[in-house]
């Protein structure tokens, strides 16, 4: 339920309202993506966009998506091949709020400053798309967390 | 759009930056208006909204009093003027559709059923009677934290099902019976709840 999350702090309940806004971004942004939808309705824990391709060698890839209702959030990426980063924003104590959880293996510690900065939902998943695009197109993790293009 | 064969069609400058400037080229005014209301759950003054959508303050205003009209904008007033958020029933129909579509009486009821000894579970391992007592015993690096924010997004879900529940026969203008009529000759539908075919889903 709360499974590949580090939230430690109060970052109240999933705002499925702000995670069907995001659902419309992902949609209407690129064509790989093959489906959008909440894992469950009645209980929703995450919103789930998936790729009909991925990164390199990866054949599909998808992003579990968690927005709070205090405005955190967490944009998990994992694919066919096992990779997985994370971008996060919620407390977490003697860490970077923003922070960004590097490939291949997302780990909890040594997380580095998230290079998104903007809080507002529909920027956010828009640069994160942004993000992953340009990975896409590179066949490259190396420069996920780098805001600047050309970098 | 990109296509996966044009690698060099990526932003320019600051990815954050670039987010903005597509946000804008995508959307019209009123859209921005909308999509930004729509996470607004603390009230806020037109020139807040205004300025995260990225419009003039009077546009904002004519949008968000378009929007209040329909419902789903609140309008709180204030010595200091209008504050706006989004209103939380409409935005809670959306939902309340789909669990329409999707489950039958009995599956909601089951889900409420759940979701009540999950709560039992959470008051009898911490020894609280609600979430406000859970949040005073945490410490910022508690283990506890994850089960507040579960147990947040229990008290939600019950909130939601108990209102999915109750409107699960809601049919005022007997609007099933004027379909079945309608299509006589036909097999019985699925069983579904009032909303479950509500036209409005395709629009969110």
């Amino acid at each position: 339920m709360t499974e590949q999350t580090d939230i430690e702090g109060n970052v109240g309940p999933i705002d499925d309202v702000t995670l069907e806004g995001i659902r419309s971004v992902f949609a209407n942004l690129d064509g790989l993506v093959e489906e959008a939808a909440f894992d469950s309705r009645l209980d929703p824990t995450k919103l789930e966009i998936r790729f009909s391709d991925g990164i390199g060698d990866a054949s599909w890839c998808r992003f579990d998506i968690r927005w709070f209702q205090k405005g955190y959030y967490s944009f998990h990426h994992t694919d066919e091949q096992g990779v997985n980063f994370r971008f996060d924003y919620h407390p977490k104590p003697g860490m970077p709020e923003k922070h960004f959880h590097s490939p291949p293996e997302a780990r909890s510690a040594n997380v580095e400053q998230s290079c998104i900065t903007t809080t507002e939902p529909m920027l956010v998943a828009r640069a994160i798309h942004s993000l992953w695009r340009r990975a896409y197109d590179t066949k490259s993790v190396e420069l996920l967390n780098e805001a600047e293009n050309p970098p | 759009m990109t296509s996966p064969d044009a690698p060099t069609e990526h932003w320019e400058g600051d990815v954050n930056e670039a987010a903005v400037e597509d946000w804008k080229a995508d959307t019209t005014t009123f859209e921005r208006i909308r999509q930004v209301i729509d996470v607004t759950t603390e009230p806020q003054s037109a020139k807040q909204i205004a300025e995260r959508a990225r419009v003039s303050e009077p546009t904002a205003r004519k949008h968000l009093a378009a929007l209040a009209e329909t419902g789903r904008v609140k309008t709180i007033t204030t010595d200091t003027g209008s504050r706006y958020m989004r209103a939380p029933q409409m935005l809670a129909m959306q939902r309340i559709a789909d669990i329409h579509r999707e489950h039958t009486k009995d599956e909601i009821r089951q889900a409420i059923q759940d979701l009540k000894s999950e709560r039992r579970d959470f008051q009898e391992r911490y020894d609280v009677g609600d979430i406000d007592e859970l949040t005073l015993k945490l410490e910022p690096d508690d283990d506890g934290w994850q089960d507040l924010t579960r147990w947040q997004q229990v008290e939600q879900n019950l909130e939601i099902a108990q209102a999915a529940l109750t409107l699960y026969d809601f049919d005022p203008d007997d609007s099933r019976s004027a379909a079945a009529r309608a299509s006589e000759g036909r097999t019985a539908t699925r069983e579904r709840g009032a909303l479950g075919d509500n036209p409005a889903h395709s629009a969110a």
